[in-house]
C-alpha cells in the first residue's frame, strides 16, 4: 500500500482526520483520568466499583505478565551459551541439501541449555524446510551497523564500536557507518573521526557519513541522519555489487554495546526467517553500560524497561520494533528509510513497513541482549530530569498512533483483525502508560478521601480499601519476582557490595509507584497531551556518562 | 510460546470474568446463603473501634473471636445488641441497626475505666482553677492575694508563681477576671492600695509584667475583649459603644464604633450586632467591612431592640448570638434555636456543632446539616438535647473527637454520648471534684485537670488513653 507515513503534506479530510487523530490519545487520557475523578466526587459508590473492578484486571494482567517474563527470562539464560556459529554452520550445511522430510527427533547430549538449543534449533530447520525459502549461504550476509551520532562523544561512542570489533568475522562482513550529525559540536565530530581512524581495518569498511543540516522535508531527528547514512550504504553496496537482500541493517544508538555474540545470533535469525525480507530483529535492550552508577530510581526504571522488552518478546504477533534493533536492508530501502521528520524512529519504521506490505511484515525476537547506557547527569535531581526528557521522547512514540489509524482506515489489504489488533494495542499501550499509575496511585483512593455521608455509611465503604489491599498485597508477588529477576539479570557490580547495598538495591523496587508515576505517568501524560494541543517535540538528546567502561 | 500465551490469556479471562462480579458483589455486601428461604441477599456491617483497643465484642449471646477495632461483616438487616467488655471497663453496650449494604460505624467508642486513674500534680490546697480556655495554661489560687495565685502549663507539665516574689502586686486581691478564647493573656480586676485596679498581664514563666490599665478603662466596662491573634489591642463595649484601648502605647480611641449590642473578635475581624439587627463585620479601623449573608431575614424582630448579645462566630458567616437570658440565636434559618436559658457553648469548629448547656440538660447543635432552606418543610439545624442533670450545669467539653461530651456540675465529672443511641447508658460519672471550682480538659493530652474534692490539690484523671494513630479496623 502506497501511503504517505508523516503528518507533513497532507491536506483537506487526511489534514483533518490527521489532526483529530492526534488529539484522540491525550484527550482520552485526560477523559479517564479527570472522568474518574468527577465520578469519584459525584458517584463514589460507581466510582469505587469502577476502581475495583479495574484493580482486579491490573492485577491478573500483572501475574500474566509476571510468567512471561520468567518465561521468557529463562529462555534467554538458556540461550545464552547457545554456539550460534555452530548452528550456522548446521544451517548452511542444511540449505546445501535441505532433506525431504523432519529430521527424527534424537536425543542431544550435553547440558539443559545445549538440549534445548537444539531443539529449538530442529525447528527452526522444519520451519525453514516447510517453508521452501531457504537462506543464502552465510558467508554471503553482510551487516550494516548504522551509529547516528549528534552529540556523543568520543568515549561514548568507542565501547560499542570496540564491541562490534569483537564479532566473529568483523572484519569480513561488517560495515560500520558513523552517521555524523554536520551540526555536531567540532570538538565531537574530531572525536569520531578520529575513532574512525584509529579501528580502520578492523571492518570490512568503517567510515563517516557526515549528514548535513536543512535538508529539506527533515526534521532534527534521529531518523533524518540514519537515513542520509543508509541511502550512502546503499550506494556502497550497489558498487560492491552486494544485493541489499543479503544485508542486515542495525541501527544502534551512539551508546549502544553489543554482546559478542550479537552478529552471530542475528545472522542466524535472519537466516531461519522464512520471511527474512520481511522482518525486523528485535534483541532484548539492556541499560548495562553505567547501571551502578546511577542513582536508584534510573536504575530501577530501566530495568523496567528491559522487562517489559522481556515480556514483549514472549509474543512476536504484536511485537513492535523498540530502540536499537536490526532489519533487511532490502525492506528498509523498499519502504524509503527511516522517517526523517520523527522522533520515534525505532518504532515508526516497524509501522511504515507493516502498511508498506500491506501486513506482511513482523517483527522476530532475538533472546540476545545488546547494552545500552541508563540516563546520568550526575547529580539525582538533574538525572531525575533528564529521564522525565527521556520517557517523554519514548513516550512521544504516541506520534505514531495518528499515522497508524489514518492507514489503518485506508488500508483494506490488511485484515481487518490484524489492524484492530495492533491498532488497540498501540492505543491502548499509550493510554495505560499514560493513566494506570495515576488510577492505580492516587484518583482509585478518592471515593474513600471524600466519603460523603452517603457513601461512608454503605458496606462498599468499607469494603473497598480492604479489597484494593488485598489486590495489592498479591500485586506484590509479581514485585517480588521482578526484584528476584532484576538481581539476576543485573550485572557483578565493579565495587565490592555489602550485604546491607545489596538489600538497598532490592528495596529500591519499593520507589515504583512514585518513579511510575512522576518519570513514567507523567511524561507520557505530556507527550500526549502535547500531541493532542499540537505542540510538538523535537529530538533531545539525553546526558549519558559513564566513570567506568561498560560491564561486559 | 505463542499457544502457552493464548491458552493462559483465555484462563485469565475467564478468571477476571469470574472474579470481578464475585467481588464486587462481596464488596457491597452481597452473600450467597443456600437454602429457600436464603440465597442472594444483601447484608450490612457494623465497623467497631475504640479507645483503648482490644475490647471483646458480643453480639447478642454470641461473641465474635476478634476484638475491638473490627468489621462485623455479613450481618442481615436488623437490630442488634452490640456488647463490647474490656477488663478494668466499664461495659458497652448498645442496640446498633443494621441496613441492607449499609455500615453502622461506631469508631470512636471510649470505654470508661471502672476507676479512673488520677495522679496528683500539685500539693496543696488550691481554692479555685481559673481555665485560660483554649490554652495549656490555666491559674490556681491558693488565697486571696494576686501572691497567692499560681499558673499551670499543662503541656510542659509545669508550675510557676503568677507573679515574681519583688513585685508590688502581691498584696493585691483578686476580684475577677477576663480570659479570651485562644489567648494566654488576662484582664484582672484586683483591689490593691490604690484602690480597685485593671490589670493586664501575660502569665509568662519568670517574665509576667503586670501592667495597670486602669486609667485606660472606664470604672465598669460591660464586656471586654481582644483578639488572640492581635493582643496589642482592648475593645471595650459599654453603654452603646466600643473604644479600643492599646495598653502598650496607652492610647485610647473612643467611641471606636458606636451603636453596637453585642461584638466578638473572630479571625482578626470584628463582629458586631447593630440595633436593627443586622450582623457587620469592622475592620481595624472600625469601618464597615460588609455584612453577613442571610442579614435580610435576621431582623429587629428577632433580636428586639434591647439587650445584648454575647457573639459567638462558628465560621466566617456564622454567627451565634446568646442574650442575657440565655435565648440563643443563630444568623441563619431557623434564627431561634433556644428560647432561654442557655448558660454556656462550647463550639467544635472543625466538626460544625456546639456543645450548649442550660441549668439542668444538655445539648449538641449540628450545623453540618440542613445549612439551605429549600422550603416550608425544611426545618434547618435544631437542637437535640441529649442528657439531664439535676445537680446543674457547669461546665461541658467535647471529648475523643467530637464523640462524647465532658460536664461538669457542682461537684460530679461524668462522661456521655454525643449521639447516645438506644441501650446507651444515661450518663456515666467519672470522679468528684471540689464543688464549685472549674476544671479543665486537654482533648491533646486526654487529661482533665481538676482540684481534688478533699485536699484540694491539683489532680489529673486520664480520660482519654494514649492510642494509636491508626485505629481503623
Amino acid at each position: 500500500m502506497t501511503f504517505h507515513f508523516s503528518r507533513h503534506g497532507l491536506a483537506g479530510r487526511e489534514a483533518a482526520l490527521q489532526r483529530a487523530c492526534e488529539i484522540l490519545p491525550g484527550a482520552t487520557s485526560w477523559a479517564i483520568l479527570l472522568g474518574t475523578l468527577l465520578l469519584a466526587c459525584w458517584q463514589p459508590v460507581a466510582a469505587a466499583v469502577v476502581v475495583i473492578a479495574f484493580a482486579l484486571y491490573w492485577l491478573l494482567r500483572l501475574l500474566y505478565l509476571t510468567i512471561f517474563l520468567v518465561l521468557s527470562y529463562l529462555r534467554l539464560s538458556l540461550e545464552r551459551e547457545t554456539d550460534w556459529l555452530a548452528l550456522i554452520r548446521d544451517v548452511d550445511a542444511f540449505c546445501a541439501s535441505p532433506p525431504q522430510a523432519a529430521a527424527p527427533p534424537r536425543a542431544a547430549a550435553g547440558s539443559l541449555r545445549r538440549r534445548y538449543a537444539a531443539w529449538m534449533h530442529r525447528r527452526q530447520l522444519d520451519a525453514l524446510r516447510r517453508s521452501g525459502r531457504l537462506p543464502p549461504p552465510s558467508a554471503d550476509i553482510r551487516h550494516l551497523i548504522i551509529v547516528p551520532v549528534a552529540q556523543e562523544p568520543r568515549e561514548v561512542v568507542e565501547p560499542g564500536l570496540v564491541s562490534l570489533a569483537r564479532q566473529p568475522l568483523a572484519s569480513q562482513q561488517l560495515v560500520v557507518v558513523l552517521a555524523l550529525e554536520a551540526r555536531a559540536p567540532a570538538a565531537v565530530a574530531a572525536g569520531i573521526r578520529a575513532l574512525c581512524d584509529a579501528y580502520q581495518g578492523r571492518f570490512l569498511r568503517l567510515w563517516v557519513e557526515t549528514h548535513p543540516t536543512g535538508v529539506p522535508g527533515e526534521a532534527r531527528v534521529k531518523g533524518a541522519n540514519a537515513s542520509w547514512a543508509a541511502a550512502a550504504a546503499e550506494r556502497y553496496f550497489a558498487a560492491q555489487q552486494i544485493p541489499p537482500a543479503r544485508v542486515i541493517v542495525s541501527c544502534f544508538d551512539a551508546d549502544t554495546v553489543v554482546s559478542d555474540e550479537y552478529c552471530s545470533g542475528l545472522t542466524y535469525a535472519f537466516l531461519t526467517c522464512p520471511a527474512r525480507t520481511r522482518a525486523s530483529f528485535q534483541p532484548i535492550p539492556v541499560y548495562h553500560n553505567n547501571i551502578w552508577e546511577v542513582p536508584g530510581f534510573a536504575r530501577v526504571l530501566d530495568i523496567g524497561a528491559s522487562f517489559f522488552q522481556l515480556v514483549e518478546a514472549t509474543n512476536p504477533e504484536k511485537l513492535v520494533t523498540f530502540s536499537s534493533h536490526s532489519m533487511s536492508f532490502q525492506a528498509l530501502m523498499e519502504v524509503g528509510y527511516w522517517p526523517v521528520d520523527m522522533i520515534s524512529d525505532d518504532s515508526s519504521i516497524f509501522w511504515k513497513a507493516f502498511i508498506h506490505y500491506d501486513g506482511d511484515y513482523r517483527v522476530v525476537p532475538m533472546y540476545i541482549t545488546l547494552s545500552m547506557d541508563v540516563v546520568n547527569a550526575g547529580r539525582w535531581w538533574k538525572t531525575a530530569l533528564h529521564v522525565y526528557k527521556q520517557k517523554r521522547r519514548w513516550a512521544w512514540g504516541v506520534e505514531n498512533v495518528p499515522l497508524v489509524l489514518r492507514a489503518f482506515l485506508r488500508a483494506r489489504r490488511i485484515p481487518l483483525y490484524d489492524r484492530w489488533r495492533l491498532g488497540f494495542k498501540l492505543f491502548e499501550g499509550h493510554i495505560a502508560w499514560a493513566t494506570w499509575p495515576w488510577l492505580l496511585t492516587l484518583i482509585g483512593w478518592v471515593p474513600a478521601f471524600l466519603a460523603w455521608r452517603e457513601f461512608s455509611s454503605t458496606v462498599l465503604y468499607y469494603s473497598a480499601p480492604r479489597i484494593t489491599s488485598t489486590i495489592f498485597g498479591l500485586a506484590s508477588l509479581s514485585l517480588a519476582t521482578t526484584i528476584v529477576l532484576s538481581l539476576c539479570l543485573l550485572p557483578r557490580n565493579p565495587v565490592r557490595e555489602s550485604l546491607r547495598h545489596k538489600i538497598g538495591h532490592a528495596c529500591e523496587w519499593l520507589l515504583i509507584p512514585l518513579t511510575s508515576l512522576f518519570l513514567g505517568a507523567l511524561p507520557a501524560l505530556d507527550a500526549q497531551t502535547r500531541l493532542m494541543l499540537g505542540r510538538h517535540l523535537e529530538f533531545w538528546v539525553s546526558d549519558k556518562r559513564r566513570s567506568r567502561p561498560p560491564s561486559s | 510460546m505463542l499457544f502457552l500465551r493464548k491458552l493462559l490469556f483465555y484462563l485469565f479471562l475467564i478468571a477476571y470474568l469470574a472474579l470481578c462480579p464475585l467481588t464486587l458483589l462481596y464488596a457491597m455486601g452481597y452473600l450467597f446463603r443456600p437454602g429457600a428461604e436464603h440465597g442472594v441477599m444483601q447484608t450490612g456491617l457494623i465497623a467497631l473501634s475504640t479507645v483503648p483497643p482490644g475490647a471483646s465484642i458480643y453480639l447478642g449471646d454470641r461473641r465474635y473471636t476478634h476484638t475491638t477495632p473490627a468489621l462485623l461483616r455479613d450481618l442481615l438487616p436488623g437490630d442488634y445488641p452490640v456488647r463490647l467488655l474490656l477488663k478494668n471497663y466499664r461495659p458497652w453496650a448498645r442496640t446498633v441497626a443494621v441496613g441492607d449494604g449499609q455500615s453502622t460505624a461506631l469508631e470512636h467508642i471510649l470505654l470508661v475505666p471502672a476507676v479512673v486513674p488520677a495522679t496528683t500534680l500539685l500539693p496543696g490546697r488550691f481554692e479555685e482553677l481559673i481555665p485560660l480556655p483554649d490554652t495549656p495554661r490555666f491559674l490556681l489560687t491558693a488565697g486571696p492575694r494576686l501572691g497567692d495565685v499560681t499558673v499551670y502549663d499543662a503541656k510542659e507539665a509545669r508550675s510557676w508563681p503568677l507573679l515574681p516574689a519583688e513585685s508590688p502586686w502581691r498584696e493585691a486581691r483578686l476580684l475577677s477576671w477576663t480570659t479570651m478564647r485562644g489567648s494566654t493573656t488576662l484582664l484582672l480586676h484586683v483591689r490593691g492600695r490604690e484602690g480597685q485596679r485593671w490589670v493586664w498581664i501575660e502569665p509568662r514563666r519568670g517574665e509576667a509584667r503586670p501592667e495597670d490599665v486602669t486609667d485606660l478603662l472606664p470604672p465598669s466596662p460591660r464586656q471586654l475583649a481582644w483578639d488572640p491573634l492581635h493582643e496589642q489591642s482592648l475593645f471595650v463595649w459599654q453603654e452603646d459603644h466600643v473604644d479600643r484601648v492599646e495598653p502598650a502605647a496607652r492610647a485610647v480611641y473612643p467611641h471606636w464604633t458606636e451603636e453596637v449590642r453585642g461584638c466578638a473578635l473572630w479571625d482578626k475581624t470584628m463582629y458586631v450586632l447593630k440595633p436593627d439587627g443586622r450582623l457587620l463585620r469592622l475592620d481595624r479601623e472600625g469601618r464597615e467591612a460588609g455584612g453577613l449573608a442571610g442579614e435580610a431575614a435576621f431582623d429587629r424582630a428577632l433580636v428586639g431592640t434591647q439587650g445584648w448579645y454575647q457573639l459567638e462566630i462558628l465560621a466566617h458567616e456564622t454567627v451565634l448570638l446568646q442574650g442575657a437570658r440565655g435565648d440563643l440565636l443563630i444568623n441563619r434559618f431557623p434564627f431561634r434555636l433556644v428560647d432561654g436559658g442557655v448558660r454556656g457553648l462550647a463550639p467544635d469548629p472543625q466538626r460544625e456543632r456546639v456543645l450548649l448547656w442550660q441549668q439542668n440538660r444538655l445539648g449538641v447543635l449540628d450545623l453540618s446539616h440542613g445549612a439551605v432552606r429549600t422550603g416550608e418543610a425544611d426545618a434547618g439545624p435544631v437542637v437535640s438535647w441529649i442528657c439531664e442533670s439535676p445537680a446543674g450545669i457547669e461546665q461541658a467539653f467535647w471529648v475523643y473527637e467530637g464523640s462524647q461530651a465532658l460536664v461538669r456540675d457542682q461537684e460530679a465529672v461524668w462522661l456521655v454520648d454525643a449521639a447516645p443511641g438506644p441501650g446507651a447508658p444515661e450518663r456515666q460519672v467519672l470522679l468528684r471534684v471540689k464543688s464549685g471550682s472549674d476544671v479543665v480538659y486537654a482533648e491533646e493530652t486526654g487529661l482533665l485537670y481538676y482540684l481534688d474534692r478533699s485536699t484540694g490539690a491539683l489532680a489529673a484523671a486520664e480520660i482519654l488513653p494514649k492510642r494509636p494513630i491508626l485505629a481503623r479496623p
